[in-house]
């Protein structure tokens, strides 16, 4: 019988896939906090990011088939499918009107607000300076995009930047960032704690 | 964004398609892209494992959500309701009056004294392929590969996955109860025609009674094995060129038959 809390992501996608819902609830129980930390920074709102975390939750269940073991970790698959339904949700009208008054009030008060952007995540030292490592062009395109849901063209007009150039800086960001974690050590997949 | 954009044209983009920070047009030419382009698909798993790591902030999950979550799940199994089956018959031509139509794979044949005698030729034939293949199967099962070939199936992204749900007529089943639309068992095919079922809520039967599993295959149903009073895990194969349109499991007298007149005990439900 499948040890649930020693088991592997790939392992508890099988039992997933065969309905086993204490498989689910492991699942969720080791990525739900960070869907909601992303859904919840992304949106602003903890209502709204309760219901990502769960529709997150239930597609997984729903569609197992989804999540591609070769494509990478059980962790990033869930985050990028919380990332993207919170952007669209932070992208519908109402949500878009009150986002551009609340970015008129951030650039107007303090610029953008990188530092704040990148300390208050409870993340992994590991993580944060790799972050902090980054050249600050490139921390600011990422998070602006990432946390805010601003698509690379918003950024460029926000930052007064030409698109082509937010563009790179989100791409080379990534690259840096990506090689940064993998010189620290820093895993995806998830081990025993 | 024109689909004739090029490779490196997308390629820049990459990192805000990771970031989800593209226009609409932009990310469905990169979607098509990605799927002949390795060299890009790998890429964007790349930014994506970054982008995963960076969002971590660690927190607990709360309990209040996973309730949410287990309730969504638990009422979605008994809202879906199998779709009705209306069937044609092997005996009866294809674009016959509704009227002629019947229940008719769970109902009897034979209308037509012809198709009659091709059923018992039939019946020879295949109860002995049936007495084989669950042969086949049992030792398939016993194989430890078997295992690790569904756990892959179940995993692949291009497999097909059924569900078979319970119908009223499964409730009373091996004297067990098993609630009407509960998830009965799991059907995944591959591309390749390769499949596999795995009970996921078939009580255990008598020892005189076996299920055994049918598709609707081009308006025919056909037996695609015996399943055994307590089934496992169970590898069949299917004609990908001639996809199977619904599955049903009936409870029939050990042995099998080549016709059922059960009604199923479950089935698959339309999407």
């Amino acid at each position: 019988m499948l040890k649930l809390e020693t088991a592997s992501d790939a392992a508890l996608m099988v039992a997933i896939a065969r309905m086993h819902e204490p498989a689910l609830a492991e699942a969720y129980r080791r990525h739900g906090g960070a869907v909601l930390a992303l859904a919840r920074r992304v949106l602003g709102s903890a209502d709204l990011a309760e219901e990502v975390t769960q529709e997150v939750f239930v597609d997984l269940w729903d569609s197992p088939e989804r999540f591609d073991p070769g494509r990478g970790a059980l962790r990033t698959f869930l985050m990028t499918k919380a990332h993207g339904r919170a952007v669209d949700m932070v992208r519908s009208e109402s949500a878009r009107r009150q986002r551009e008054e609340r970015t008129v009030r951030e650039t107007a008060v303090s610029g953008y607000d990188i530092e704040h952007q990148a300390w208050d995540l409870a993340i992994a030292d590991q993580v944060k300076a790799a972050v902090t490592s980054l050249p600050v062009e490139e921390r600011t395109a990422i998070e602006m995009a990432y946390f805010d849901g601003h698509t690379y063209r918003e950024v460029a007009s926000i930052l007064g930047q030409p698109e082509g150039t937010v563009k790179s800086r989100i791409r080379s960001g990534l690259r840096r960032l990506r090689s940064a974690l993998a010189q620290h050590g820093v895993e995806t997949a998830w081990t025993e704690p | 964004m024109d689909r004739t954009v090029n490779h490196d044209e997308i390629a820049q983009l990459l990192g805000a398609f990771a970031l989800d920070a593209v226009d609409p047009g932009e990310a469905e030419a990169i979607r098509a892209h990605l799927t002949e382009c390795p060299r890009c698909a790998s890429e964007v798993a790349e930014h994506w494992e970054a982008t995963g790591l960076i969002a971590n902030a660690g927190v607990d999950a709360p309990a209040e959500i996973w309730d949410r979550i287990a309730a969504q799940i638990d009422t979605e199994a008994r809202t879906r309701r199998p779709a009705p089956l209306h069937l044609a018959s092997s005996s009866a031509s294809r674009g016959a009056p509704a009227t002629v139509r019947r229940r008719l794979v769970w109902s009897a044949v034979g209308t037509v004294a012809a198709a009659a005698a091709v059923v018992a030729v039939l019946l020879g034939v295949q109860v002995g392929r049936l007495d084989q293949r669950v042969g086949q199967l049992a030792n398939a099962s016993r194989h430890s590969g078997l295992n690790q070939a569904v756990q892959a199936a179940l995993l692949d992204p291009s497999a097909q996955k059924v569900t078979l749900t319970a119908t009223s007529a499964g409730s009373t089943v091996g004297g067990t109860s098993l609630a009407n639309g509960a998830r009965a068992a799991v059907v995944v095919v591959l591309p390749d025609g390769s499949a596999f079922m795995l009970n996921t809520g078939l009580p255990p039967l008598g020892a005189d009674r076996t299920y055994q599993l049918w598709g609707v295959v081009n308006g025919r149903t056909v037996s695609l094995g015996l399943l055994g009073n307590r089934p496992r895990d169970i590898s069949f194969a299917v004609n990908p060129a001639a996809p199977v349109k619904v599955f049903a499991v009936t409870d029939e007298a050990a042995g099998g038959v080549v016709r059922s007149v059960h009604n199923p005990v479950a089935q698959s439900t339309t999407a």
